[in-house]
């Protein structure tokens, strides 16, 4: 981490719906090549933050640098353009098929016509559904939706991917591709902000972890640090998980 | 859970979740409320109200300005047919005939009547005037209403002169000599002041009975079987108006008014459906996740409004193509006569309604309320634009026919009308106002559009 590049630099980050605070004081670094997990319950201000970043919400209070450079991403388009997203929803168009989704989107995150053809196959290819890019999306399996959901984020080769719990309502196989792909991703350069409450992700994905609860950041690290932290050596993430955040149920 | 059971826990929860939506359960109350008021109130009016009898414009030029003119024209305002505009006008203008012919062709009026230099003259020497009408043909209802109203005011303000004027030229035309003429009017007036006397013997002894003064005489009543041409053909050879029938040259013969306004009507307020229901992708990208991911994109956020308006203009030009071929094709009413009027009104018409679509979308918080709310608005506008029947057949108090001919889709009616019926061009003057009065409300809605955009889309 210390001889990386940071990517994304957040200090103080501050939102609050109404008079409801949603993140309070978060701060954390995404260096180049990093899998960085924002992990928390239900609730937690994970999708909050990501949002902030992914310029989706304005109203914040802090600083983001992107490279070091002022991050405002959601008044600066250009901003936007550094970033993939890949939203919780399954954000693709039933009605279009697999590859008139990607050259879409791919058209809208500023791929130059002369590369467009070979960025949508080599996204289809990642995605396994190279065979099926004819086929409308709504014929799709879920596992197959959230595979092209994920494709659709990566289509302008970002330097850094905010992934919203992509992996929700998906079966064994499909999750078990969705992580070799974004392994895959990671092992090439490319940094992943990850938010999940599936430990087991997390365990599997994350170089680091900020664990949220309630807004803030209780506490970052390896998975090792964090267990080190808890003062059990041996204790696993959703020991940890638990420890830091409570046994309490949450609602959202 | 026998059948019965479940079916009324069904309806519960169903029942429950519908009263939990407060906008919908506001909206499935006041829509069929607004839409009752709103159409018993313009029906009220398309069918003339309590009198049952629709009132038709009737535009007066008044060349003599004399007592007998004016008391001739109050005769014809105080009909209960007839909404009688005075058309103000230079009578020594060389071109008086060509400017009187102009309204008409123009769509401003459909019936000028010409009362000529001379009238009074004609009137106290018992002669018959000379009246003149300029009308639209084509307009079978209102020609009949005309016709029978100026029968009904020359019969009570010319009296006796009327018919002795037909008497005169029906003797005349058997062969009749001037001598035998004189004649035969001294009889005339010897049994019309019997008659005069008899009358005003009746009437006195009626007032007395009932003690109205204003009583007045019954208009006869139509009954079943009653030749209603006959009896207008007869009181056309009485009091003779000559007719000059004037409308664009190539109207094609067989169509009617009522087609051309059928078409233009059901063409604005279905193509109104059409676009606000494709504005609706707004609040499907919103509800599908969709406008989640298109907003994280590097583009503008105007950019996403603006390519729905376009989708919604596309979609409508392609729509409003389809809807005039077929009206075409069904009624041949001669769209496609004038394709460049054609294209410039379809095109401000969809602008106008894709504008007013992305509007509603802009304003909705789900699809649900934006279709409530595109029932509620557009049937109104169509009712209050005149899409379902022609405002000039109904008679309007004020503040109704202000809020009327402010809506969009009058406008587009009236361009659409002056097109197909006048077939005026895109750069007449009728054509132009209607034109701009939709670039006004384009300019609103997508200021509105954009303003209601900004606040609940992309507000956070």
């Amino acid at each position: 981490m210390q001889n990386r590049e940071i990517l994304l630099s957040i200090e103080n980050l501050h939102y609050q719906y109404g008079k409801r605070v949603a993140v309070e004081s978060v701060s954390l670094n995404v260096a180049k090549g990093e899998c960085f997990g924002l992990l928390g319950p239900n609730g937690a201000g994970k999708t909050t933050t990501i949002s902030c970043i992914a310029g989706l919400l304005s109203q914040w209070s802090g600083s983001m640098t992107f490279r070091s450079n002022e991050f405002r991403p959601a008044s600066v388009a250009s901003d936007r353009g550094l970033l993939g997203f890949v939203p919780q929803e399954l954000a693709i168009y039933p009605n279009l098929t697999a590859e008139e989704n990607l050259r879409f989107f791919a058209k809208l995150c500023g791929v130059a016509n002369a590369q467009l053809q070979t960025t949508i196959e080599r996204n289809l290819q990642m995605a396994g559904l190279l065979d099926r890019r004819h086929d409308l999306v709504r014929t799709f399996s879920g596992g197959m939706q959230r595979r092209l959901n994920l494709a659709a984020g990566l289509l302008h080769s970002p330097a850094l991917v905010l992934l919203d719990e992509p992996t929700v309502g998906v079966d064994p196989q499909s999750r078990n591709h969705l992580f070799e792909t974004l392994l895959r991703l990671k092992s090439e350069g490319l940094s992943l902000l990850y938010t999940t409450h599936y430990m087991e992700e997390a365990q599997r994905l994350c170089d680091r972890i900020a664990i949220m609860n309630e807004g803030i950041i209780v506490a970052t690290g390896t998975p090792g640090e964090l267990a080190t932290e808890i003062g059990d050596a041996n204790a696993n993430l959703e020991d940890v998980f638990l420890h830091l955040t409570g046994r309490r149920l949450r609602d959202e | 859970m026998n059948t019965l059971s479940a079916a009324w826990t069904l309806a519960q929860k169903d029942l429950r979740s519908f009263v939990r939506d407060r906008t919908a359960l506001v909206l499935s109350i006041l829509v069929p409320i607004a839409l009752v008021s709103v159409f018993g109130w313009i029906m009220a009016y398309a069918f003339g109200g309590a009198g049952g009898m629709p009132k038709v414009s009737l535009h007066v030029a008044d060349l003599e300005q004399s007592v007998a003119s004016r008391r001739f024209v109050d005769s014809l305002s105080s009909s209960e047919m007839l909404r009688v505009r005075k058309v103000e006008i230079d009578k020594s203008a060389a071109d008086l005939d060509a400017r009187l012919e102009k309204l008409i062709r123009d769509g401003d009026a459909n019936h000028v009547l010409v009362i000529p230099a001379g009238f009074e003259a004609k009137v106290g020497a018992n002669e018959t005037p000379e009246l003149r009408m300029l009308r639209d043909p084509g307009r079978e209802m209102e020609d009949r209403i005309v016709q029978l109203s100026i029968m009904q005011a020359a019969m009570a303000q010319l009296g006796g002169s009327v018919w002795i004027g037909a008497m005169d030229r029906m003797l005349a035309e058997q062969g009749m000599d001037s001598q035998g003429l004189l004649q035969v009017r001294g009889w005339m007036t010897s049994i019309g002041d019997t008659i005069n006397a008899l009358a005003a013997a009746n009437a006195a002894s009626d007032q007395v009975a009932t003690g109205n003064e204003n009583a007045e005489a019954e208009l006869p009543r139509t009954r079943s079987g009653f030749d209603m041409q006959g009896m207008l053909d007869f009181m056309a050879s009485i009091v003779p108006v000559a007719t000059k029938d004037i409308s664009p040259p190539d109207r094609a013969k067989q169509v009617t008014y009522q087609q051309a306004q059928s078409v233009a009507g059901m063409t604005v307020m279905m193509l109104l459906f059409a676009l606000t229901s494709c504005g609706s992708v707004l609040l499907s990208e919103r509800e599908d996740g969709t406008l989640k991911r298109l907003f994280a994109q590097p583009i503008s956020r105007n950019a996403v409004l603006l390519g729905k308006f376009l989708f919604v203009m596309i979609v409508g030009i392609g729509q409003m193509a389809v809807l005039f071929t077929y009206g075409e094709f069904m009624f041949r009413v001669g769209l496609f006569r004038d394709p460049v009027t054609l294209v410039v009104l379809s095109l401000i018409w969809v602008a106008a309604g894709g504008a007013f679509g992305i509007f509603l979308a802009s304003v909705s918080r789900s699809k649900k309320q934006a279709e409530s709310l595109a029932s509620l608005l557009i049937l109104m506008m169509a009712a209050l634009g005149g899409c379902w029947f022609p405002l000039q057949m109904m008679n309007l108090p004020p503040l109704l026919d202000t809020i009327c001919k402010s809506t969009m889709t009058y406008w587009a009616m009236s361009g659409f009308q002056g097109m197909l019926w006048n077939q005026l061009e895109w750069n007449s003057s009728r054509i132009l106002v209607a034109i701009s009065w939709q670039v006004g409300w384009i300019c609103v809605f997508t200021l509105l559009s954009i303003y209601f955009f900004r606040r609940n889309f992309c507000r956070g």
